[in-house]
């Protein structure tokens, strides 16, 4: 590259140049780094519009290195940053770019940052030194807390690996807010969607634990076997009434929807519309209450 | 990026400035090895002490021819320079 297009590119760059109160204008400093045009690439004047095209402007003679890098490698830092929307960490600190892994280690501390809970920007909204300063990046994760990795909406895993180990790893989440929505799925309360939640009206508390009794006690007290057994209508009143009592505890009891239980709540409300007379008339069918109860 | 131990570089500082620089001006800076050299050595032997962090953040100076890198400090009071130069390293772009 000749002289002159040194020329050109500082022509280029000196409109975007801030002008310094005291001491050398960025455009005098610009004599500091002489030595390293010779590597600048020839389609610099590309990159410089690129570059400003996201609204990143060279306007620090210092940040002239840049342009020693390929456009194409810029533009792989650029998106790599765009992917955990920031972009304006390059706004704020555009020598970020001359990472050679093309802002990768950026993005998983961004990640990383998010995963744990750690802002990694200051109250004015300016990027916090260890996002981009590898020194200050293994002293500030020290104080971090123990990660939480969200695998999925519905698990958590809590882990005491150590914070380097993490940040190594492959990051699955492509996106900031991918992330978000991840976590934004996790947090909101768990709506369950089940046929048997449609099947009875107005069982919104229902009881847990009531396998046991739904599949033992009914089962045993109410069969038809049971009743062969029994001596009169004084002991299948007691036995259906001890089915209920225990069904209405098991009812009162309950915290979180299971489908069992809701099913049990069901033969509850049955057995309290239940007609002793109609029963007695040999018009209940033992085998549906055997097989799990009516169709309700 | 050896030669760099010999000016009491760490391996962390080394990594960190292969990391943090484009791939040709490492070049440049290992085939003008003996030129960077030189330079870091008269800011060392200067009496700054903060030469390395100076060469991490300002690598492309010390590209400059070695006459030129002298002439940018010498016309200074070595003692009010260093002291300067060891309080805040970014005077160095307005010498």
């Amino acid at each position: 590259m000749s002289q002159t297009n040194y020329k050109d590119i500082i022509t280029v760059l000196v409109p975007d140049f801030a002008n310094s109160q005291k001491g050398k204008t960025e455009e005098e400093k610009v004599s500091l780094y002489f030595a390293i045009f010779p590597y600048i690439e020839p389609n610099c004047e590309e990159t410089i519009s690129y570059l400003k095209s996201n609204g990143i402007v060279l306007n620090k003679a210092r940040y002239i290195s840049i342009l020693a890098k390929p456009l194409d490698d810029i533009k792989k830092s650029v998106e790599n940053l765009r992917l955990v929307d920031a972009v304006d960490l390059a706004r704020q600190y555009p020598l970020v770019l001359n990472k050679l892994d093309n802002c990768l280690e950026v993005k998983k501390r961004i990640i990383h940052c998010i995963s744990v809970g750690v802002s990694y920007k200051d109250e004015n909204g300016k990027y916090l030194p260890f996002i981009y300063n590898d020194a200050e990046w293994k002293v500030a994760i020290k104080n971090f807390p123990t990660e939480v990795v969200v695998r999925d909406p519905f698990t958590v895993i809590e882990s005491n690996r150590s914070v380097e180990n993490v940040v190594n790893e492959p990051v699955e989440l492509n996106t900031a807010s991918d992330l978000e929505t991840e976590t934004k799925d996790l947090t909101e309360p768990f709506e369950p969607v089940n046929e048997f939640s449609d099947l009875f009206e107005k069982t919104p508390d229902v009881p847990v634990n009531t396998e046991e009794t739904l599949t033992s006690e009914p089962k045993q007290d109410v069969s038809k076997d049971a009743l062969n057994d029994m001596k009169g209508i004084e002991d299948l009143r007691a036995s259906l009434e001890e089915t209920k009592k225990s069904l209405e505890e098991a009812k009162n009891n309950a915290t979180e929807f299971d489908p069992n239980a809701t099913y049990a709540a069901g033969i509850a409300n049955e057995l309290e519309d239940l007609n002793w007379n109609e029963l007695f008339d040999g018009d209940i069918n033992f085998d549906e209450l055997n097989n799990g109860g009516r169709s309700l | 990026m050896k030669f760099l131990e010999k000016y009491d570089f760490n391996k962390e500082e080394i990594a960190s400035f292969l990391n943090n620089t484009p791939k040709k001006l490492i070049d440049a800076i290992k085939e003008n090895k003996k030129l960077v050299g030189e330079n870091i050595k008269y800011l060392k032997n200067l009496g700054v002490t903060t030469y390395r962090t100076i060469f991490l953040e300002y690598y492309s100076m010390f590209l400059m021819d070695h006459s030129n890198f002298v002439e940018i400090f010498s016309k200074y009071v070595p003692e009010d320079l260093i002291e300067k130069l060891n309080k805040n390293i970014h005077i160095i772009e307005n010498l």
